[in-house]
């Protein structure tokens, strides 16, 4: 049974051309038919990889990433409070439910909002949500390491598409050790880690890091007189690590506050226009003022 | 016909013990009602019954057979413990189950043929299923209650087919009836030896009414059970409800670690008998008895049912932690609800999806390192309050095939520009805000300090409108919510949702962009 079992393993991991016949004692006649069927049967879970990786539905970040985050690795997201990060952790997690697919939130800080979260796409019945109380725990594990254990437990239950890991504004450092055991449990459940945290926290655990910065914010008018109305922000989205590809690409998104064109004109004039890449000093915000 | 099987433990007190702390398999154990040397023993273990303890001897006597001698009290929760396992035991087999007096039980095979090819497989899978819960079972089944009882008395599986009920009483010897077990029986055991009567079917012969004048109403029993007893019908009780083992500690016990030891396996008890029956374990009931004869109870909430012994201890030990008993712990006693464990079915050409059972024990875990209130499915509540959320169980919908076999995605063309979501801020923090010209111009709070760059709004949200004509309200308190809501951006790089509390005049941060 062991060596069936060993090949039945090796089948889910390997790419379709490597995958080893399941049964090898069948007759030479038999073999082949028999082969393409069971391949294709392995291959069923492939289809719904999409060369595992996880999209985020935005074009020019899908691009930069390479087609998405890689699934079974860890991503990070690096940004400042108000920098863009939850908001693009939320699309592809969108993305995720989307699929069908069943993920997990991990909130260090008791920062997920619903209402917003699920206005961005993301099916909240497929979101296993799982914060910590404010305090510091009982014992003496840090936040920290208990955040990490939160997705390793996740991950060790299997069947997750996307985990996010949210570690908060002020998150201190964690253990090599603990960012390991998470990317080898995301390896071993094929699922895409997404963390999000003002710095680096896996170190070279982390196959993808995505720096994301932002450049404007969009407040503007219906008309002379009328409200000031808040638009969204203009992102600028970087990639400081890539196992998996180039490293050094930058985009520009856009992240509306809702979806009517109409109210988006600051904004649609600022991804328009572009942002020049390569400048160090994001234009200044505009000031409206209401008559 | 009729087919019952009686499932018998003997010296019941001795087994309960033993299943309760295992450590005392094998041992020379007795059970007696006080520990003085004069003090009767009342039951005895098999190791001392081989060595020749008895029923009877004082402790001093049999102390003197053997030095290795441990005497213990009755353990009234063990055994009653040890009864309604017996009795799950006996339900996983049949649905139909009578408890008798403790360590018997009754089951009725109707319809049991379909399931096993004979009955002594069936006696067989019931000794296994006896074993699981802890105990060693003798197994009699018949025709009747009483004569399947006598059946399992004779030990090991016995089984009495239809038609030979007769040749079975009267091939029985009366020793295997233990009629010396009360002081009464023993004078009758004694009259039966004196005049020659070695098996019940000697007492069949005999006229009822002299046995009865001779013997009293209990040879006229002996009789009547001689002749083939009466057909009392099996009274089926209800399912069980809820599973319970409690034990009494020698003594008590003040440290959490202490406790996992003790806990573990009434756990894994418990466990054991939810799996005979095919369910898993919901909320725990835990009850404390603690010195000073103070009762401590609490409930624990399980965010996912499962038989995850740890996730359940971890779950326990959380709970210990935060909210320590008064005093030593004396006895416990853990209940648990049952639940029906969720089914579901995968497909292959579907993204995987998390398994029932691991994910349940996985909320489980995550809800002993989290908090019971801090996993689940999170969800906006509707109301006009922003901040209003529940907490659902998770319990995802099973992945939905792709339409038209495609993959959903495929063909959906992609965006370039995000929704813009919000970091909660919970609970609300306090700033302050100056405003000029009409609008705000500088915010200042714990941690935040910074101009206004933009502003938009105030959008203007009420509701809870009933409560401020309410007592409450008249009395100072919460009248209903007025909110004027800005978004601000700050020259420190945030964009922030602000809100002025029209009631109390004060000024909140409940979120910031990102």
């Amino acid at each position: 049974m062991a060596p069936m079992a060993a090949a039945i393993t090796a089948a889910w991991t390997e790419p379709a051309p490597s995958i080893q016949p399941v049964r090898p004692a069948l007759p030479e006649s038999a073999r082949k038919p028999q082969l393409i069927e069971l391949s294709g049967v392995f291959r069923g879970r492939e289809f719904t990889r999409k060369d595992r990786r996880l999209t985020s539905g935005l074009a020019p970040l899908d691009a930069l990433l390479g087609g998405g985050i890689a699934r079974g690795r860890i991503s990070e997201i690096i940004g400042n409070p108000g920098s863009g990060r939850t908001s693009i952790a939320a699309a592809f997690a969108a993305s995720a439910t989307d699929h069908g697919e069943a993920a997990a939130w991990v909130d260090a800080s008791g920062a997920f909002d619903p209402a917003s979260i699920a206005a961005a796409g993301v099916d909240l019945g497929r979101i296993l949500w799982a914060s910590f109380p404010r305090g510091e725990p009982a014992r003496p594990a840090t936040r920290e390491g208990r955040v990490l254990k939160a997705a390793e437990l996740v991950l060790e239950a299997g069947g997750f598409g996307l985990v996010v890991v949210d570690f908060g504004d002020t998150p201190r450092a964690i253990l090599e050790s603990a960012a390991l055991r998470v990317a080898r449990a995301a390896e071993r459940s094929g699922a895409a880690v997404v963390v999000i945290a003002p710095r680096r926290m896996c170190g070279t655990f982390a196959a993808q890091s995505l720096v994301v910065h932002r450049i404007d914010a969009s407040f503007s008018r219906f008309a002379a007189g009328a409200p000031v109305i808040f638009d969204g922000l203009t992102l600028e989205a970087a990639v400081a690590r890539n196992k998996l590809g180039g490293a050094g690409g930058r985009a520009i998104v856009g992240a509306t506050i809702d979806a009517v064109p109409s109210r988006r004109g600051g904004l649609d004039a600022a991804l328009r226009a572009g942002c020049p890449l390569g400048s160090n000093e994001p234009p200044s915000l505009r000031r409206q003022t209401q008559s | 016909m009729d087919r019952i099987a009686c499932i018998l433990v003997t010296d019941f007190s001795i087994a309960a013990l033993v299943r309760a702390n295992p450590a005392l398999d094998g041992a020379v154990l007795a059970i007696s009602h006080s520990l003085a040397p004069h003090a009767e023993l009342v039951a005895v273990s098999p190791r001392a019954r081989t060595l020749g303890m008895r029923p009877g001897m004082t402790i001093a006597q049999a102390r003197a057979i053997s030095s290795e001698l441990a005497v213990t009290a009755h353990s009234p929760a063990a055994e009653r413990s040890a009864h309604d396992a017996l009795a799950d035991a006996a339900e996983s087999v049949s649905p139909v189950v009578e408890p008798g007096a403790p360590g018997c039980v009754w089951l009725d095979l109707a319809g049991m043929e379909r399931i096993h090819a004979s009955e002594a497989e069936l006696a067989s899978e019931i000794v296994r299923r006896v074993r699981r819960v802890g105990m060693e079972a003798a197994v009699g089944i018949a025709a009747g209650k009483e004569i399947a009882h006598l059946a399992a008395r004779c030990g090991g599986i016995r089984i009495i087919e239809p038609g030979m009920e007769r040749q079975f009483l009267d091939w029985l010897p009366l020793d295997a009836l233990n009629l010396g077990a009360s002081e009464r029986g023993g004078d009758l055991e004694m009259t039966l030896a004196r005049w020659g009567l070695r098996r019940l079917g000697d007492l069949a012969r005999l006229d009822p009414d002299a046995i009865g004048s001779r013997l009293g109403r209990r040879g006229v029993e002996l009789v009547r059970l001689a002749r083939g007893g009466s057909p009392a019908p099996l009274v089926a009780r209800p399912h069980a409800e809820a599973f319970a083992e409690a034990i009494e500690l020698e003594y008590g016990i003040d440290n959490l670690e202490a406790m996992g030891f003790v806990v573990r396996p009434i756990f894994e008890r418990l466990v054991e008998r939810l799996e005979l029956r095919g369910l898993v374990a919901g909320d725990i009931m835990l009850a404390l008895g603690l010195c000073g004869h103070r009762i401590a109870s609490r409930r624990i909430a399980v965010a996912a049912p499962s038989n995850d012994v740890r996730a359940m201890l971890t779950l326990l030990t959380l709970s210990l932690e935060s909210n320590p008993p008064a005093a030593a712990v004396e006895s416990i006693r853990i209940e648990v609800q049952p639940r029906i464990p969720r089914p579901a079915q995968s497909d292959m050409f579907l993204p995987p999806a998390p398994a029932p059972d691991r994910l349940q024990t996985t909320i489980a875990r995550l809800a002993a390192l989290c908090g019971p209130g801090n996993v689940g499915a999170l969800m906006p509540q509707n109301s006009h309050r922003p901040e209003a959320l529940r907490l659902d169980p998770y319990d995802p919908p099973p992945p939905a095939p792709p339409s038209n076999g495609a993959h959903p995605r495929n063909g959906a063309a992609a965006s370039n520009a995000a929704r813009l979501v919000m970091r909660a801020i919970r609970p609300a923090i306090e700033v302050e805000v100056m405003c000029l010209r009409g609008g705000p111009e500088f915010v200042r709070g714990a941690n935040l300090g910074a101009r206004v760059v933009s502003c938009a709004g105030p959008w203007r949200r009420d509701g809870e409108w009933w409560k401020r004509a309410s007592e409450e309200a008249r009395l100072g308190g919460a009248a209903g919510f007025v909110r004027d809501y800005y978004e601000l951006a700050l020259d420190d790089g945030g964009v922030y949702r602000v809100f002025r509390d029209i009631n109390s005049d004060r000024w909140f941060v409940d979120g910031v962009y990102d």
